[in-house]
């Protein structure tokens, strides 16, 4: 398969407090600088389109996105709270009720679908492309300190099925990659059976709900290895309450890290050619330029 | 706040500085020895480059060889892939050893970031 048969997409839908677009735009910059199957797609609807339009000069979206889809989605009312550092906390939408769709709307054979907070600062995921599974997905994860994930990201409930990652999901075109998001959709359809089978909160929805659910059952309700986990490579979150102090240079970031258990704590941590998935949104809107400055510095034309 | 409490406090708090950049260091060299090839996944550990090393010394060409999820995978040519497995040992040891180095000489946290 060739390179162009491969690629990176992502989705954003603006709100109100969030540019989601404006990650999107970093997050394809850091795919072209960092990978060999670097064609990129972005997935959005007309009002996110326009104000990108107005927002991200030309030839710097050009340079970003190789493919742009527009389709305008109904999105059903999905509140997150978020926090920002562990004094800010604010409420906003969470459009995520299509995410399932990539199957039908990537113009790839073998597609890697991020969240725009995940930046891709190494080549690893272009080894995925060479292997012959169907689907991959994060399965294990820490945070900044190497701490483990919350208890509702490792299982479902206390006694539940494991968690997987939504924020990269790898696929190709196969009737197993198409069985996965069908169940997908199945499981947004059916959100208050399926919360109360696997013992979730409902609150808000949680498309990593939706693929730990697809993937416990392409599993064959076991914890067998049909559904590739990355090869035990584990997400790298960095967590809302923490904070980027300073981008270094474009693959060096300094995180503070905020201490969840003794949160008077808080230590500096250092990531250098780490992938990395940045969950404080307002820290991303803050560095944003110099993060730009850095993925443009040597980026041939 | 007394002084001696102020340096202790400091010191406690370079140490797990330093504890996280030497875990970041470590994932990233692991990171760097994953190799896929054929199909399969493999870890290019002293391990298995002795293994592959033992079947061509044996005087095999090809040969299937267990991934590191046990799948079993036809290596159709085990000196190319040798080669693969050292280049990637060497690449992540190397990185590991600059950077292990460097944090060596950080004394604090201010070197640690380069401030």
């Amino acid at each position: 398969m060739s390179e162009d048969d491969r690629g990176v997409c992502m989705f954003a839908y603006n709100n109100d407090k969030i540019d989601y677009v404006k990650f999107a735009h970093i997050a394809a910059a850091y795919v072209k600088r960092n990978m060999k199957n670097n064609k990129t797609c972005l997935i959005t609807d007309n009002g996110t389109y326009s104000y990108l339009q107005d927002s991200i000069p030309d030839d710097v979206h050009n340079r970003c996105f190789d493919t742009v889809v527009v389709r305008d989605v109904n999105h059903t009312s999905n509140p997150r709270r978020h926090y920002d550092s562990p004094w800010t906390e604010f409420n906003a939408q969470f459009s995520n009720s299509n995410k399932h769709e990539i199957f039908e709307l990537t113009p790839f054979e073998q597609t890697i679908l991020i969240d725009t907070d995940y930046f891709i600062m190494n080549d690893f995921y272009d080894n995925v492309f060479e292997t012959d599974h169907p689907i991959g997905m994060h399965k294990y994860a820490h945070y900044m300190e190497h701490q483990p994930p919350y208890l509702n990201e490792q299982q479902l409930n206390e006694a539940g099925i494991h968690h997987w990652w939504s924020t990269v999901v790898y696929f190709d075109q196969s009737y197993e990659s198409k069985l996965l998001f069908d169940m997908w959709a199945h499981v947004k359809d059916n959100w208050d059976y399926y919360h109360l089978l696997y013992q979730f909160p409902p609150g808000l929805f949680r498309t990593d709900f939706c693929v730990s659910i697809a993937a416990h059952m392409m599993n064959g309700f076991n914890t067998n290895e049909f559904v590739h986990d990355f090869d035990r490579q584990p997400l790298i979150n960095m967590d809302q309450k923490d904070d980027i102090i300073e981008v270094k240079s474009m693959n060096d970031y300094i995180i503070l890290s905020h201490n969840r258990k003794e949160t008077w704590k808080n230590i500096l941590t250092r990531h250098v050619d780490t992938n990395l998935h940045l969950m404080n949104k307002l820290a991303i809107a803050r560095h944003a330029d110099i993060i730009f400055d850095n993925l443009m510095k040597g980026w041939p034309e | 706040m007394d002084e001696r409490l102020e340096r202790a406090l400091e010191f406690g708090n370079y140490r797990t500085t330093l504890s996280n950049q030497k875990k970041n260091v470590i994932a990233r060299m692991k990171t760097l020895q994953i190799v896929h090839h054929q199909g399969g996944s493999f870890v290019s550990s002293p391990i298995n480059i002795g293994f592959i090393h033992a079947l061509i010394a044996a005087g095999k060409k090809s040969s299937i060889v267990l991934d590191s999820k046990d799948n079993p995978i036809e290596i159709s040519d085990l000196s190319e892939f040798l080669t693969m497995l050292i280049e990637s040992y060497t690449e992540g040891t190397n990185e590991y050893k600059v950077q292990m180095d460097k944090l060596k000489k950080s004394r604090n946290i201010k070197k640690i970031m380069d401030w």
